[in-house]
């Protein structure tokens, strides 16, 4: 006789139909005259539909386009070594190549050496110093900030405003040009 | 504007062709892909994504994390067919492997959803026995309950120890056979059987007090 052990013991055989149809004549039997595993019986029935009516979730919008990025980097990442497998690239083509990278990051080296020549002396004039110009050409930003000095003993200094100037080099041929301001 | 399918997101080859892929079941697919023909593979996650996505995420309950799994779920599908033995179903191994990643993860999260389930059996002789209906002298009202017959079914299957949780959702929810359940969680038969069997009872005891 069959009874409450045995129905939950084998609960999942007669709910999966994995009993054969001798025995599931007896556990429905005892579903009949047991309200206890009748109402196992029931919970289990009403929570799993009610877990079934749960809507699925979706994938997020960008699940596909992101799921395509990453294959894209994979197949970017794997494609030099399945051409490789395809091709049967020996270990010695590969070293091959080692040596050839090699050599080419020599070749610089090289070229460099070979170009050194032991060239003749040349004599030279060296040219002679330009004399100190005393003016108030300045190179650099205006002298506006300057303060002029005058002599003290030459008051009849005529009243001429203040000329300030600048030059500027301009080209390889050193041309100077002059500018003027009034000041301030 | 319709739902965004691989095949439509992976290029720009004709829908003729797409169409064509439809009617193959997985085993072709998964030969046309390993032929060559990149478009199997598409077809293939756009087949599988969301319920591998709504499998995990009843294991896991993580939905993010969920996309994480299901897209690494395909990559190792791309880089690991050639060695899917195709005598076998496809959606056995497409479930091994997303299983196996959800089951990693929970082991690193180091939780441990182990502790209402051995509250709620603690002090029971042996997992066959009986469950002994109490008498509620408090039901909730039909709103109440109706509100939360949802959400407590989902939490009863989410305090399942996880190996129970896995065999009880891909049986329930995944409609798998034992013996493909077997094949995914790389246990036997009587574990498998064993096992739902416990994880129907805990949800039964989890979700009883609701179902008047
Ligand atoms: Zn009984």
């Amino acid at each position: 006789m069959l009874n409450c052990s045995d129905f939950v013991r084998e609960y999942s055989d007669y709910r999966d139909g994995r009993v054969d149809p001798v025995r599931r004549a007896e556990m429905e039997a005892h579903l009949a005259g047991c309200s206890s595993c009748a109402r196992y019986d029931r919970v289990v029935v009403a929570g799993v539909d009610e877990l079934r009516s749960i809507p699925e979730i979706e994938p997020s919008w960008e699940f596909l386009p992101r799921l395509q990025h990453r294959i894209f980097h994979l197949e970017d990442g794997l494609s030099p070594w399945r051409r490789s497998e395809r091709s049967a690239m020996s270990p010695a083509f590969v070293l091959l190549l080692v040596l050839l990278i090699g050599a080419a990051a020599w070749v610089p080296t090289l070229r460099r050496q070979a170009a050194l020549v032991e060239l003749a002396p040349v004599a030279a004039v060296a040219p002679a110093p330009e004399p100190d110009v005393h003016t108030l050409f300045r190179e650099g930003p205006l002298l506006e900030s300057r303060p002029v000095l005058l002599p003290l003993d030459s008051p009849s200094t005529p009243l001429t405003p203040t000329v300030f100037f600048r030059y500027t080099r301009l080209g390889s041929n050193v041309v100077y040009r002059t500018a003027s301001v009034s000041p301030r | 504007m319709g739902k965004p399918t691989i095949a439509r997101t992976f290029g720009s080859e004709p829908e003729k062709r797409h169409s064509e892929l439809q009617d193959l079941d997985d085993s072709a697919l998964a030969a046309a892909f390993l032929d060559g023909n990149k478009r199997a593979f598409t077809e293939l996650a756009d087949r599988y994504h969301t319920r591998l996505l709504n499998f995990v995420y009843r294991t896991t309950g993580d939905r993010e994390r969920s996309e994480d799994l299901v897209q690494e779920t395909f990559i190792r599908v791309y880089r690991h067919l050639h060695r899917f033995d195709q005598s076998k179903k496809f959606s056995t191994w497409v479930y091994t492997i997303a299983s196996n990643l959800a089951k990693n993860e929970l082991r690193n999260r180091s939780r441990n959803p182990l502790i209402l389930f051995q509250t709620i059996t603690r002090g029971w002789d042996s997992d066959e026995r009986p469950l002994e209906w109490e008498d509620h002298t408090y039901r909730p009202d039909d709103l109440f309950r109706k509100r939360h017959l949802r959400s407590m079914v989902e939490t009863a299957v989410g305090e399942l120890p996880e190996h129970h949780r896995t065999v009880f959702v891909l049986r329930e929810m995944e409609g798998k056979t034992y013996e493909e359940i077997a094949e995914i969680t790389g246990c036997n038969l009587g574990t498998v059987k064993s096992r739902l069997n416990r994880a129907r009872n805990s949800f039964a005891v989890l979700i009883e007090p609701l179902l008047a």
